[in-house]
């Protein structure tokens, strides 16, 4: 008994040390740790942003991907916040401001060069991009029968074939739903969840839910689905491996993403600078033009070639249709929620 | 370094006897320390945070755990995984045992070439291994083709719970093997000349003395897969959709999408304790030292 109870002393005091080694490590005040997506995602933000301003100001950037929410949660929770910067959705911001990341304060950028809908307390819209209808054009080559609405890809009789969409409840997916149930376009916000389930019912057996943007990438050069709704640079690189898809250009729900600074991050102040000056006018457009997104601020006038120049939903001469931006605001009331429900909806 | 541990723990080999009483015994406790605090700091003591975090947030009690009850998914996705699992378990010890049968009745070179047909695959990088299904089972893939030319048609086994069982039982047959043989190998064959000897027809022989005796493998191998399969990953994640997730999908999905650890901590513990009580039950079958040992010997392969 008594030998035994002497041995959990080491134990104890081995556990204690193992778990405490890691803390404390020393932010360096000169790197701003970004996290992003990788691949051309990194590649863009590094050319477009990070190697300018190093070289006006001598900071450097430490880059690492994925920019899971996930993570942010982890880092603040445990109170070691690694990042200074991350690419993230507005309305994870939305949701967390202040909680998971810094209210953003960025008296130097010029508001007027953008909608008002980009901006929030904890978000400002770095990119957008839309949420892509396509279709395989092998399967409808006639222009006239081919699908052209978005109610159309909602209706499994008229179109019957595969369709592909990557299972994030929040990219749009569910404003399309809504709008092929007939809510105006001007109305889609507040979201009718209701509505939006009623389309998804008609495809659900119809649909393949893929995991991520790169999955449903690979399905559709793959031939195995018929018609999707993918982000616009994943659609162009579809179309760029020989995938026979054109896009639908009748309403387009178009998403931004922002960058946040982590509650607590070490470089906070530093952090805000750097923003201020991605949100200029040349850094959004060159930033575009390396990732096939659009910019967010109205006075950049980026050249978007080939695939990319194909799918750009905010383009007047390409997009022929409407597009309507989603709203963070209402996501980040209802995100929760609305993906409980969607997650029962799916495994039901 | 768990085949140490659980050799020390069970039956030392050679050498040393069970520790003696007298002080003989500290110098070895205190090598098994740093284990333990490793054990203690890299997997206890997160396990117990997460499922403190569980019946404490939001609010002290077991909401989490009700929930679990109620929000008409977990059951779902927990049924359908312990489904998965159990006929994937069925399916490796199908073909897996007369495979394990096999080896210990053939010559040298084609028992080495056997244990490396079960070895190779097993070596292989379980990405790859799984992309290579995605090919097979995709639609217009061998296997669509296949069930196509028969008049099966639209029959695509890629996104279902088939396509994952399937790809799920090829990766799993080690583990069901390889414990097989070492319990097989161990068989004095001996006893079924005795049975014949006196009377019993060879197959009477096998179902009376050869089956039973072999029984601590199946079991082994069975815990071994029902446990990998109940909370695999990556054949779901690659192979499956999300409308068929397994469990392993849906608490990435609590903590990836909703951030909800104190849900995902739930669940986890949920499955954690399950699968403890599988095995302990399974131990009271086929002795627990019988089955951790084949366990052991299977994962010391990877």
């Amino acid at each position: 008994m008594l030998r035994r109870r002497r041995a959990v002393v080491p134990i104890v005091a081995a556990v204690l040390a193992v778990s405490s080694c890691g803390v404390g490590v020393e932010p360096d005040p000169d790197t701003l740790t970004y996290a992003s997506f990788g691949g051309t995602f990194t590649a863009g933000q590094q050319a477009a942003w990070q190697e300018p301003w190093t070289e006006a100001t001598g900071m450097r950037f430490a880059n690492t991907s994925p920019s899971d929410p996930v993570l942010i949660r982890a880092q603040v929770g445990t109170g070691s916040v690694l990042w200074d910067l991350a690419d993230v959705t507005p309305y994870f911001a939305r949701q967390y401001c202040g909680e998971l990341v810094e209210p953003l304060d960025l008296p130097d950028v010029d508001r007027s060069q953008y909608d008002p809908s980009l901006i929030g307390d904890c978000y400002f819209g770095a990119y957008r991009f839309g949420l892509l209808i396509s279709y395989d054009t092998e399967r409808w080559p006639d222009p006239e029968t081919a699908p052209r609405t978005v109610a159309d890809f909602f209706d499994p009789v008229k179109f019957p074939g595969r369709r592909g969409v990557v299972s994030d409840v929040a990219n749009g997916m569910l404003e399309y739903g809504a709008l092929a149930d007939g809510v105006a376009p001007e109305d889609l916000y507040p979201l009718d969840v209701d509505r939006a389930f009623t389309s998804w019912d008609r495809i659900k057996d119809d649909t393949t839910f893929a995991a991520n943007n790169g999955a449903l990438l690979q399905q559709a050069t793959g031939g195995q689905v018929d018609m999707m709704m993918l982000v616009s640079a994943r659609t162009a690189a579809v179309m760029d491996e020989g995938a026979p898809f054109t896009p639908v250009w009748d309403t387009t729900m178009i998403s931004f993403n922002t960058l946040v600074v982590p509650k607590g991050a070490p470089n906070r102040d530093k952090a805000m600078d750097f923003l201020e000056f991605v949100l200029r006018p040349e850094q959004s457009a060159k930033f575009a033009e390396l990732t096939g997104t659009s910019p967010t601020n109205d006075a950049a006038r980026p050249h978007l070639k080939g695939n990319e120049g194909r799918v750009d939903a905010m383009n007047p001469s390409v997009n022929t249709g409407r597009s309507i931006t989603t709203d963070p605001e209402w996501w980040g009331e209802h995100y929760t929620e609305v993906a409980e429900r969607y997650l029962g909806w799916l495994n039901g | 370094m768990s085949a140490m541990t659980t050799t020390t723990r069970t039956s030392p080999p050679g050498a040393a006897p069970r520790r003696p009483r007298g002080g003989r015994g500290r110098g070895a406790g205190a090598l098994v320390v740093p284990a333990l605090a490793l054990m203690g700091a890299a997997v206890l003591l997160p396990l117990f945070l997460s499922f403190l975090r569980s019946v404490t947030e939001p609010s002290p009690g077991l909401s989490n755990y009700a929930a679990l009850l109620t929000d008409g998914v977990t059951l779902t996705i927990f049924s359908r995984t312990v489904l998965v699992a159990a006929a994937v378990t069925l399916a490796t010890l199908v073909i897996g045992y007369p495979y394990a049968y096999l080896m210990t009745r053939v010559g040298g070179t084609a028992r080495l070439l056997m244990v490396a047909a079960v070895l190779v695959p097993f070596w292989t990088s379980m990405t790859a291994r799984n992309f290579a299904w995605l090919i097979l089972e995709q639609r217009e893939g061998p296997i669509d083709r296949a069930l196509q030319t028969i008049g099966i048609d639209g029959a695509v086994l890629l996104g279902s719970a088939w396509g994952v069982g399937l790809a799920m039982t090829q990766v799993m047959l080690p583990f069901m093997v390889l414990p097989l043989y070492s319990a097989m190998s161990g068989i004095d064959r001996k006893l079924l000349l005795a049975a014949q000897g006196l009377g019993s027809r060879p197959l009477t022989a096998f179902r009376r003395v050869f089956l039973p005796l072999s029984r601590g493998g199946m079991i082994s191998g069975g815990i071994l897969v029902f446990a990998l399969s109940s909370g695999f990953y990556v054949t779901p994640a690659i192979l499956g959709s999300p409308q068929q997730s397994m469990v392993a999908q849906l608490l990435a999905q609590r903590t990836n999408q909703l951030l909800d650890f104190a849900a995902a901590g739930a669940l986890g513990t949920v499955v954690l304790v399950f699968t403890l009580l599988l095995v302990s039950l399974a131990g009271r079958f086929g002795g627990s030292a019988t089955a951790l040992g084949g366990a052991v010997q299977a994962k010391g392969g990877r």
